[in-house]
């Protein structure tokens, strides 16, 4: 049964992006983290991405997607507004613009997935929605050593409260601390 | 010369005490887990005088907690959660007669208060001239060991963003608070530079630890 993994990278102080929007700060480690047996791990293992608007914009070209994306899958983007055109799509890199709540999206990214897992890539907002309604299974933190003082917090609101992790992993991947916990959404 | 630690223990989202903290709830609501790895510990259960206890991957680590330790900083916050003149019969902070430091422990204030010896070698100071001048209390009271900023989250930051920390090392508890006293706010992004150095992780915690320098 495909799980919910939702992840994203946070500087020490909690923020995964920085005041003007960019979370260049946090991949110094880009090239090093695309030859990773974490990223290989991820790529084999996820069978659809999720995503907010605004994640699916910081791409710049959404055609690159199709080319470049490291998770050639079916990709679902949560929005308001679906993009008048369709950006590029592959054999295996298609879009899905969801308009609906996110529970939607993620019975059809779970459908599209198949056996494997859906990839949550963003934004906090997106995630936030998920773990406040019990659809993450699996709440996957990389921490950057690095201080960005402003910008937007990947966890900064009280609905948080009392939603119950469980250690699974610790690691390192060179400057970068790697923890995956399990979320318990029956307790 | 020593180093100078910082060493808390944090949520996942941040937070070294919920919301609500008083003297009588010094943590804040929602905390009765945050420092479980350690108070279930037979190490930490000892020094405060109580039976029972784990033994695991967590020990070594709470027993270098305080070895080499010569001097504690904290701040007025974490000695009695108040704040304004000290009045007639003034708090002796949240740890008893015998507080765990066994050391000297200076207390940032800015109300002027009498030394206050405790038993088992704790004495709390109380400075009112900042954090440099706790720092240099600290160190000549140290010596060759190691000063801990044991907290809170604001004494915590000024030490990062003057550039006064050589290691910070967050226990980072699987606990979501949601809300309450954010440890790292406010930091100097620019200034300050991290280089993990080790990383443990158990069932009840991960400890990260990092060398921490001037950017």
């Amino acid at each position: 049964m495909a799980e919910v993994i939702a992840g994203m990278t946070m500087s020490l102080d909690g923020f995964v992006a920085d005041r003007d929007g960019s979370a260049g700060r946090l991949y110094p480690d880009f090239d090093e983290l695309a030859d990773s047996d974490v990223m290989r791990s991820t790529i084999d293992e996820t069978g659809a991405v999720l995503m907010g608007r605004r994640t699916f914009e910081m791409a710049g070209d959404t055609d690159s997607y199709a080319d470049t994306y490291e998770l050639q899958v079916p990709i679902f983007v949560l929005t308001h507004r679906p993009p008048e055109a369709m950006p590029k799509q592959n054999d295996r890199l298609t879009f899905t613009f969801v308009t609906g709540d996110v529970a939607s999206a993620v019975a059809q990214a779970k459908a599209a997935a198949a056996d494997r897992d859906v990839t949550v890539v963003g934004g906090a907002d997106v995630i936030l929605q998920l773990l406040q309604a019990g659809l993450v299974d699996v709440l996957s933190i990389d921490v950057m050593p690095v201080f960005l003082g402003e910008g937007l917090r990947l966890f900064d609101d009280p609905v948080l409260e009392g939603i119950g992790i469980e250690t699974i992993a610790v690691d390192r991947v060179g400057q970068r601390i790697t923890t995956r916990f399990r979320v318990l959404n029956d307790t | 010369m020593g180093k100078v630690i910082a060493d808390m223990t944090v949520s996942l989202d941040g937070f070294i005490a919920g919301p609500n903290d008083s003297i009588d709830n010094p943590l804040g609501d929602g905390t009765e887990h945050l420092h479980e790895w350690m108070t279930s510990l037979e190490t930490w259960r000892k020094s405060h005088g109580l039976e029972g206890g784990e033994h695991n991957q967590d020990t070594e680590i709470a027993e270098e907690h305080d070895r080499n330790v010569g001097a504690y900083i904290l701040g007025r916050r974490m000695f009695d959660n108040g704040e304004g003149p000290w009045g007639d019969d003034p708090f002796r902070g949240h740890w008893g007669d015998t507080p765990p430091f066994h050391a000297p422990v200076f207390v940032l204030t800015h109300h002027p208060r009498e030394s206050l010896p405790m038993e088992g070698g704790t004495t709390f100071h109380f400075v009112t001239d900042g954090i440099g001048g706790a720092l240099t209390r600290a160190r000549e009271a140290a010596g060759e060991q190691d000063v801990r900023i044991s907290g809170g989250a604001t004494v915590v930051q000024q030490f990062l963003n003057a550039g006064l920390v050589d290691q910070l090392q967050l226990h980072i508890a699987p606990l979501l608070l949601g809300d309450g006293i954010r440890l790292l706010d406010g930091l100097d992004a620019s200034a300050i530079r991290l280089e993990p150095d080790r990383v443990v992780a158990s069932p009840k915690v991960t400890h990260i630890r990092y060398r921490v320098s001037r950017a």
